[in-house]
């Protein structure tokens, strides 16, 4: 089947979270007016699946796991729950105001090009197909007609006005150099914020959108890159084992620290899992020197005793004592979390080349599946190919009827009783866990080759 | 078929891709809007301001009835200010509408007020000869404010707190004072404010 258009490839779970975010926002923003209260429980209780739980949020190994959620038992008897995690992932990160990168000059930041590309999608009766949004030192805020003005302009003018004066230097040089940020659509524009939260590019979103605007490759490419920022911290504070709650707002550990005590992990993780060490400050100490080498510091500090006495390594060592029967350093995306550190980043791949470079992805799960054609019945062929070569969903999301819902899957899944009997979300389990054992199978024969 | 022959470190590499990439699969249904709704009645809607935590918490209980707050609650007295060992700094202000102040003697707010920038809520209920003063701090301020003393003092004035306020957890805490022309001159143009010892 054609693949769907996507306008980034899931490669990490932020990836993942971009794509459920399309989803939600799908179905919230084709209705007017936003249901802001719909829209933040779909993101908690999308943040608190399993996936998310394991590697997007943090994990507090002081509380037991149980004690960190909210349940609620539905009316229909099924129950919700949303992991405390989750509602402060959606309060530091998500409804977080970032900064223009410094790098920009008359660009806007990609909150300001989210908001323009999603204009677009707005009702095309008033036009917005041909909205656009820049700096411009000669304009001026116009236009007064009722849909241009309510609710977009005085969203806008709210949000500048509570916004103030209150945004980076940076900024107000670029605004007095270039002008401020319009969003222009034909002979209507009013002035953007200098900085804008990704709830504000929501509400200031001409509603209803249409539903073919989580299908736009320039939407998605967008978010996943504000995704990308505004989560860059969060993580690297997870992988530091700092709790974002406390860690999140502070300036302290910069993120250049925080990159630099994030490299301290495997190398004292391997030297506890090889025997080197088994005291996990012995280990970390050691890994600390190697990588300070002979320069003057390393992670800000000129040696591990220092680094132990400060109140983010002393929190570091505690975590890394606490998590040992649950090493985390499975989640090497770290190394790509920063892919987009800076907002519109103007040497960013375009999104045809994106999507183009997608497509052909699956080629590379076809050419395991030729290796080993023994290993794979004709239903995991398809299943490997589609949902981890093509990056399909299982289920139905964005431009996608889910892998489960293909005509040529259906047909394939009636050879196997054992299956069908299954609701979705089980049969999709026991498909994974096949996929598992094919994959662990590979990674044991080619690491070891004469096993 | 592909015709390409794999080595053994090129098939090395994609099946681990292939483990990073299962790693990513989510094998549990999207969130529906249905499912969002049927927990959205159970909620009730969000309070202006209100932190995510708070409304969750509302009705975060097995039966998922919301949670009664105890009849015979002790709301403590405010302690008084030191100034000698208490500093108080200003964090923000309440200015309320003229109609608020309107009529015979200084009336009590008529509604809960909120500060501009949207950080506290401030609710005064007349209980006999008392009044009793709640103070949320709301937002991003709550986790600021939790925990910590806060101060309701005349605007203007002296800077000295005339209530102390200790906020829970949650950033939220009440105290119960005399009713009196004093304090109602207060919560006319309260500054709140946070005290911290010196």
């Amino acid at each position: 089947m054609a693949q769907p258009v996507r306008g980034f490839q899931v490669n990490t779970i932020l990836d993942r979270l971009a794509l459920d975010m399309l989803g939600i926002l799908q179905q919230c923003l084709v209705i007017a007016p936003l249901d802001r209260d719909r829209l933040h429980l779909a993101i908690l209780l999308t943040l608190s699946r399993r996936v998310y739980v394991e590697q997007l949020l943090y994990r507090d190994y002081r509380v037991d796991r149980d004690s960190q959620w909210y349940n609620w038992t539905l009316p229909d008897g099924s129950s919700a729950r949303i992991h405390e995690q989750g509602i402060v992932y959606l309060h530091k990160v998500l409804a977080r105001r970032p900064k223009l990168a410094r790098r920009l000059r008359h660009e806007p930041g990609n909150m300001h090009l989210l908001l323009g590309v999603l204009c677009r999608h707005g009702p095309t009766e008033h036009g917005w197909r041909d909205a656009e949004v820049r700096r411009d030192q000669a304009l001026e805020a116009s236009g007064e007609t009722p849909e241009f003005l309510h609710p977009v302009a005085l969203e806008l003018a709210a949000q500048r006005a509570r916004l103030g004066d209150d945004y980076s230097q940076d900024s107000k040089r670029r605004r007095t150099e270039y002008g401020p940020i319009w969003l222009i659509r034909g002979d209507c524009c009013a002035e953007l914020p200098e900085e804008m939260a990704l709830f504000d590019v929501i509400e200031a979103s001409p509603l209803p959108l249409a539903a073919a605007f989580a299908e736009d490759p320039e939407v998605q490419l967008m978010l996943v890159r504000v995704l990308d920022a505004l989560n860059e911290r969060y993580m690297l504070l997870r992988a530091c084992g700092l709790d974002p709650e406390l860690w999140h707002d502070r300036d302290e550990p910069s993120i250049a620290r925080l990159r630099e005590m994030k490299q301290l992990r495997r190398p004292a993780e391997e030297l506890m899992r090889l025997g080197i060490e088994d005291d996990n400050v012995d280990a970390y100490r050691r890994a600390f020197n190697q990588l300070k080498g002979s320069a003057g510091q390393f992670a800000g500090c000129p040696s591990f005793d220092e680094f132990a006495t400060t109140e983010h390594g002393m929190s570091m060592l505690r975590f890394a004592s606490l998590s040992l029967d649950d090493p985390i350093g499975s989640d090497d995306e770290g190394d790509q979390w920063a892919r987009h550190e800076t907002l519109a980043d103007p040497d960013a791949p375009d999104v045809e080349e994106s999507v183009t470079r997608r497509r052909s992805a699956g080629q590379w799960a076809r050419m395991l599946i030729d290796d080993r054609p023994d290993w794979f019945d004709p239903l995991m062929a398809y299943f490997f190919t589609e949902v981890i070569g093509n990056e399909r969903p299982i289920h139905r999301g964005p431009g996608d009827r889910g892998v489960l819902n293909d005509p040529e899957f259906r047909r394939l899944i009636e050879c196997y009783p054992e299956l069908t009997v299954l609701d979705e979300a089980e049969m999709a389990e026991q498909l994974c866990q096949r996929a598992e054992a094919i994959i662990k199978r590979g990674l044991r024969r080619y690491a070891s080759p004469d096993d | 078929m592909t015709d390409r022959k794999l080595s053994d470190a090129q098939a090395l590499e994609l099946w681990r891709r292939a483990e990073q990439r299962l790693r990513l699969v989510d094998t549990e249904p999207p969130v529906t809007l249905a499912q969002v709704d049927a927990l959205l009645k159970i909620l009730g809607p969000r309070r202006q301001g209100e932190a995510l935590g708070d409304w969750l918490e509302r009705s975060h209980t097995r039966s998922a009835a919301p949670a009664e707050r105890p009849s015979a609650e002790i709301i403590p007295f405010s302690p008084r200010f030191n100034p000698k060992r208490q500093r108080f700094t200003a964090v923000a202000e309440i200015v309320r509408l003229a109609a608020d102040s309107g009529g015979l003697g200084i009336a009590l707010p008529s509604r809960e007020l909120e500060t501009a920038d949207g950080r506290f809520r401030l609710k005064v209920t007349s209980e006999g000869e008392e009044l009793v003063i709640a103070l949320q701090a709301l937002g991003l301020a709550a986790d600021e404010f939790a925990g910590r003393t806060l101060g309701l003092a005349p605007a203007g004035g002296t800077g000295e707190p005339i209530a102390l306020i200790q906020l829970d957890a949650d950033g939220d805490g009440q105290v119960r004072l005399p009713d009196d022309a004093a304090l109602r001159l207060v919560l006319l143009q309260p500054v709140i404010g946070l005290v911290e010892d010196v």
